[in-house]
């Protein structure tokens, strides 16, 4: 479904990602761990089309197709969903809306039908009640007021509704205590099938626990230092990142957007 | 324009012949003196010149060179417009002539002609008329000098008008300088809700209305007024209402300028009373070349008085917006509460914006805040709605028409709300799918 191959990006000129290959089949959960600054944010980032990336060598390919230079909203259109670390609110834009305008350009993409807001409003109930998100959360504008845990659950409805192809949860187990924790992830994996896939990056092996990888890779200095199955991360968990010649921070290497 | 160094514009040469004319009709010597007045005041200072501080950021210039003639008075105008509105009453002014029916109005609520009342009773006018708003500018001046009639209402003590007085202001088509006038005196506890809607004359073609509305609101009395502005796009207004608040009154104004090559609005508004509060709402929209230019001023001149002021403003291609703001809180004018901010959000590099919120604070006990944004859309913000598949021209409808909602969702009368919506959609370009 994915293809990274020798992926190059730089940011302000400086390389952040020094040669990132990965494959990610129909069906798979990866996981992307790493310290901070080794680049996996900037990693989600470019899949997901973010301006301010410049990619000097390699490609990404979805679906056969070279994604490199589609926008961020044809990638999603084609089935690319990026959860947020910091979902951003939208103070005046109601969720629903702002869902029924992204499903149905998703849907006229595939060439299906649009939604019309009655069967959009039922199906959104479904959604929500599947992750567990307060039905007045999905009405109000979209992540303001939310608490951190509610903000990634409203991620986690996001893609529910959307139903992507490949979803990039970028540190979706930030700030979030435990139970937070169980619904997010139960919500992750009732929304796994055999013909989606997702990548989990994650700074910690706790999300692991609930969301079975079949793929662990670490990513350290722009480069995946290390893959393995689940037990790489329990590795981790034991025995830090230093027990793979990782230093566990790696400061001022990735630049945020 | 009496001095002879200063270039006089076409749009005031216009004018000499309408001021030759001798003051004919038969008013009441207050009267006759405070058109006089004007009369003086504006042959001695003419229009506002760019270097006039109120006027400093506003260029007049697109207005000021051109030809207008002066409206014929006492037409039998025809009605005004369709209106979907359930209203207590329906006026208007057609060329700036008073218009509309009348005749059966709720208990409690009159309205009658001005040139009626001076026949009549005019010292129930002479304490406000020309009194609440005294000309600060040229336009002003000429509206006080030169307005034929006027509508009067009057709101009876203790009565409530429960569904609103429209007002509708148009040109038919274009091409004068038009002078409509209102004045509204509201008795002790009595409530009313004004809806002024200015409307765009069937051709578009140039016409500049002055539109002069003043407001006495006595103890504990409450006065709703929204103003909207859908001019045409060659329309110009420059206009002021006036107002004065009692002890325990209130004054809402709701203001959305949708539209017009130029729109001035100015509101005047004096807190003579404890308790006395004003309530300033204001969403303009410029595109193209539009000019729009909001100045408030609040003055305080009593305890215990009350300013919350929120205006918010979208600027796009290569218009320009003034928000101007001044709250004055004189000396023992002590527990004033006084808000006021103004944000502004920019969509294009050419567009320009001028934000000079101003506080003239002379008591110490008071509590006061105001503060002022120009911004532009967040880029965060679009691309967390691009990874949802919407693309950058709708993300930026949503976040604009966002940033408008929360100052079109205080609009005191919610039966407008899908119309002013409408309108910030189209002005957004946006497709239909766009209901928010």
């Amino acid at each position: 479904m994915l293809q990274i191959e020798n992926l190059h990006v730089t940011v302000d000129g400086r390389l952040i990602l020094n040669g990132i290959n990965l494959e990610v089949n129909a069906g798979e959960v990866h996981a992307i761990m790493g310290p901070n600054g080794s680049g996996k944010s900037t990693l989600a980032s470019v899949l997901a089309g973010r301006d301010g990336y410049t990619i000097t060598e390699g490609r990404i390919r979805f679906e056969g197709e070279e994604l490199t230079q589609l926008p961020a909203e044809e990638r999603a259109r084609r089935g690319i969903f990026l959860g947020f670390q910091y979902p951003v609110e939208l103070p005046g834009v109601s969720n629903l809306y702002f869902l029924k305008a992204a499903l149905n350009a998703g849907r006229k993409h595939r060439g299906l039908p649009e939604l019309d807001a009655i069967d959009f409003l039922d199906l959104a109930k479904i959604k929500a009640r599947l992750v567990g998100l307060d039905e007045n959360l999905v009405r109000r504008p979209v992540n303001v007021g939310f608490s951190g845990g509610e903000k990634k659950r409203n991620e986690i409805f996001q893609m529910a509704l959307l139903e992507p192809k490949l979803a990039i949860l970028d540190e979706i187990d930030s700030g979030l205590d435990i139970d937070a924790l169980k619904v997010v992830s139960d919500g992750v994996n009732q929304l796994r099938t055999p013909k989606n896939a997702t990548i989990l990056i994650t700074h910690y092996q706790r999300l692991l626990h609930y969301v079975v990888p079949d793929r662990v890779h670490v990513l350290a200095g722009g480069r995946i230092v290390r893959g393995g199955d689940r037990s790489l991360a329990e590795l981790l968990e034991r025995e830090g990142y230093a027990s793979l010649g990782v230093p566990e921070t790696q400061p001022g290497f990735e630049v945020r957007a | 324009m009496s001095s002879s160094n200063v270039q006089v514009t076409t749009l005031e040469r216009s004018t000499m012949d309408w001021l030759k004319a001798p003051l004919l009709r038969v008013e009441p010597a207050w009267l006759v003196q405070r058109r006089q007045l004007a009369r003086d005041y504006f042959q001695s200072h003419g229009l506002p010149k760019s270097h006039d501080e109120n006027f400093r950021f506003l260029p007049l210039a697109s207005v000021t060179s051109q030809q207008l003639r002066q409206a014929p008075s006492g037409l039998n105008a025809p009605d005004l417009v369709e209106s979907n509105l359930e209203c207590s009453a329906s006026i208007g002014f057609f060329d700036g002539n008073p218009v509309g029916d009348v005749e059966s109005l709720p208990p409690g609520l009159k309205i009658g002609h001005l040139k009626r009342i001076l026949e009549d009773t005019p010292s129930e006018i002479e304490p406000y008329l020309g009194q609440l708003a005294v000309p600060a500018n040229g336009f002003a001046a000429l509206g006080l000098a030169l307005f034929d009639d006027a509508w009067v209402v009057r709101v009876r003590a203790d009565t409530t008008v429960a569904l609103p007085l429209e007002i509708v202001v148009r040109q038919k088509h274009g091409g004068y300088w038009t002078f409509p006038r209102l004045l509204v005196i509201m008795e002790p506890r009595s409530r009313l809700t004004i809806v002024e809607r200015q409307v765009a004359s069937e051709d578009e073609s140039f016409g500049l209305t002055t539109g002069i509305f003043e407001f006495s609101i006595a103890d504990g009395a409450q006065l709703t007024h929204v103003r909207l502005a859908t001019h045409g796009i060659e329309e110009a207004e420059l206009s002021t209402a006036a107002v004065e608040v009692a002890s325990g009154g209130h004054y809402h104004s709701w203001v959305g300028s949708l539209g017009g090559r130029l729109t001035r609005l100015e509101t005047h508004v004096r807190l003579m009373g404890a308790d006395a509060r004003v309530d300033l709402d204001g969403l303009y929209f410029a595109r193209n070349r539009e000019l729009v230019d909001h100045h408030t001023v609040v003055v305080h001149e009593c305890e215990s008085t009350t300013v919350e002021e929120s205006y918010r403003g979208i600027i796009d291609d290569e218009a320009q917006a003034v928000f101007d703001g001044l709250i004055v809180v004189k000396p023992g004018a002590q527990h004033t509460t006084a808000q006021q901010y103004n944000r502004n959000l920019v969509l294009s590099d050419a567009a320009v914006v001028h934000s000079k919120p101003q506080l003239e604070i002379e008591a110490d006990d008071v509590v006061c805040s105001h503060g002022a944004t120009v911004g532009r859309l967040d880029a965060q913000q679009i691309f967390y709605l691009q990874t949802r598949g919407i693309d950058t021209a709708l993300a930026r409808q949503l976040l604009t028409s966002a940033f408008a909602s929360e100052l079109v969702d205080r609009c005191p009368v919610p039966e407008l709300i899908p119309d002013i919506k409408r309108r910030i959609a189209s002005r957004l370009c946006a497709a239909e799918e766009l209901d928010w």
